[in-house]
């Protein structure tokens, strides 16, 4: 039960040795290990920490992003709704303007279709009257119908007076009056010289008178001296014939288009 | 009864005497070196370990941790020494349970070139971290009268230190050998496994011991060392 100086100062040695060597191959290192461990873990986490930020930071980029666009989406959406309702309106006003328009070329052609019928009518009726009232005449007087136009001619003539004279009278008075005698048909040569005589007895002695056909002219005779005229024809009966027709088509246009609109 | 392996001479190395005491150290030491070379070939930084890496690792650890608490400052300086004692005497003690093996903490010799080394250590960390004025000044703390029984308090601390390692080692085997006498079946069995216990024990006791001297040296009895060390904390 000794102290053995000699192995004390081996120990010593020994221990001093083993610290050494320790710290060479065992703590060093190992410390080192599980510092750049704990460093490693660390850098891990903060790297995680930061992805997750990133990550927040782009899915909030991406939540407004979505919300800008569904915006976006309701803005086109109203303006799309506007633009459509716009455009209805202004197709239903194009619609409206077009089936006005038609209307009105229609009421026209219609109103041009009636105007031409009556036209039709007049001188179909004119015709008819004129053909009617030759024959009637020829019928009941036995007398040619132009004779008789030639008498009533010549018998409104013979009773002109006053300011229709005077006005007659003073045109054939003026420089080269001659006067005019136009019929629907060629006067006989008898007829003609009394209308002559008429003539220069009422009007102007010596007055030349000349003779034309108008076929215009239905039926009757017309004098005309320099713009002055005197005219008998069945024009003006068949003028009345005209307005009673027309007075009757109108009322049963009238008649129709109430039916139409009821 | 001759107990202690310094006794036991295994050869010469020219006229001195190697013995027992000095075999079994270097066959420790040559186990733990191994064992560091087993770690240090395959040291591995990332999440993957060899099986010693991480039995070592663990046992650094706990030693840093321990040495932190005691000291209140940073393990970096004291691991070397402070764990390097506490590893030397735990595996010592261990290894009693192979047969034909003495420990050598069971040596007085052995414990007195530790308890040496610790008495060595103190003031060298001490000047390390005050200087030789600060070290110095902690002797005449509290006051000059005292510096005598400072140095004297020096001494018997590092004799006691040596003593108790090398009585509760030696211990063991005595008991050992004295119920082997009364009881020969069983109770050594017992006293082996008290012995593990006891041996590890011993271990921690001395390595924390040495590290509250060395603790006490660094941060000064009172005053301005105190408040530097406590800062760690």
């Amino acid at each position: 039960m000794q102290i053995d100086w000699i192995t004390v100062a081996a120990q010593i040695v020994n221990f001093l040795v083993l610290v050494w060597l320790l710290q060479r191959l065992l703590y060093r290192p190992v410390t080192r290990a599980m510092g750049q461990r704990a460093a490693a873990i660390r850098a891990q986490f903060d790297e995680a920490a930061r992805r997750e930020a990133e990550a927040e930071a782009e899915a909030e980029r991406l939540r407004l992003a979505r919300q800008e666009l569904e915006l976006q989406r309701a803005r086109m959406l109203a303006a799309a709704e506007a633009e459509a309702h716009e455009l209805r309106q202004r197709l239903e006003a194009e619609a409206r303007e077009a089936v006005a328009g038609r209307r009105a070329a229609w009421e026209d052609q219609l109103s041009r279709e009636q105007a031409a019928f009556l036209s039709d009518l007049q001188r179909e009726a004119a015709g008819h009257v004129a053909r009617l009232s030759r024959r009637v005449l020829r019928d009941l007087a036995g007398a040619d119908l132009e004779q008789t136009i030639a008498g009533i001619f010549l018998a409104r003539l013979a009773a002109l007076e006053g300011e229709a004279l005077e006005n007659l009278r003073l045109a054939a008075r003026g420089a080269g009056g001659a006067a005019t005698v136009s019929s629907a048909f060629d006067l006989p040569e008898a007829l003609r010289d009394r209308v002559t005589a008429a003539v220069r007895d009422r009007i102007a002695a010596g007055l030349p008178v000349t003779f034309e056909t108008d076929p215009e002219m239905i039926c009757g005779l017309r004098l005309k001296v320099r713009g002055q005229t005197l005219q008998w024809s069945v024009d003006a009966y068949l003028d009345d014939l005209e307005e009673e027709m027309a007075e009757v088509l109108e009322r049963s246009g009238a008649l129709d288009a109430m039916n139409g609109a009821g | 009864m001759d107990i202690s392996p310094d006794a036991w001479i295994v050869f010469h190395i020219g006229p001195v005497p190697v013995s027992a005491t000095i075999v079994f150290t270097w066959g420790v030491m040559a186990l733990l070196v191994l064992s560091a070379l087993l770690v240090r070939l395959r040291l591995s930084s990332s999440g993957e370990l060899t099986r010693w890496q991480n039995l070592w690792e663990a046992v650094i650890d706990t030693m840093r941790a321990q040495i932190r608490e005691v000291s209140g400052q940073e393990p970096g300086p004291y691991l070397p020494f402070v764990g390097t004692l506490f590893v030397f005497i735990a595996v010592s003690n261990i290894l009693a349970v192979v047969p034909g093996y003495a420990a050598p903490t069971g040596s007085l010799s052995t414990t007195t070139a530790l308890a040496l080394c610790v008495l060595i250590a103190v003031p060298l960390f001490g000047l390390a971290r005050r200087g030789l004025g600060g070290y110095l000044r902690s002797y005449i703390q509290p006051t000059p009268l005292m510096a005598p029984f400072n140095v004297i308090g020096e001494m018997s601390r590092t004799i006691a230190l040596a003593i108790r390692l090398y009585g509760n080692v030696m211990s063991g085997t005595v008991i050992a050998g004295i119920l082997i006498s009364i009881a020969p079946f069983f109770f050594p069995v017992l006293m082996q496994l008290l012995g593990l216990l006891t041996g590890v024990i011993q271990a921690y006791i001395f390595a924390i011991l040495a590290m509250v001297y060395i603790a006490s040296a660094t941060r000064g009895r009172a005053g301005a060392g105190a408040e530097k060390g406590n800062r760690h904390d």
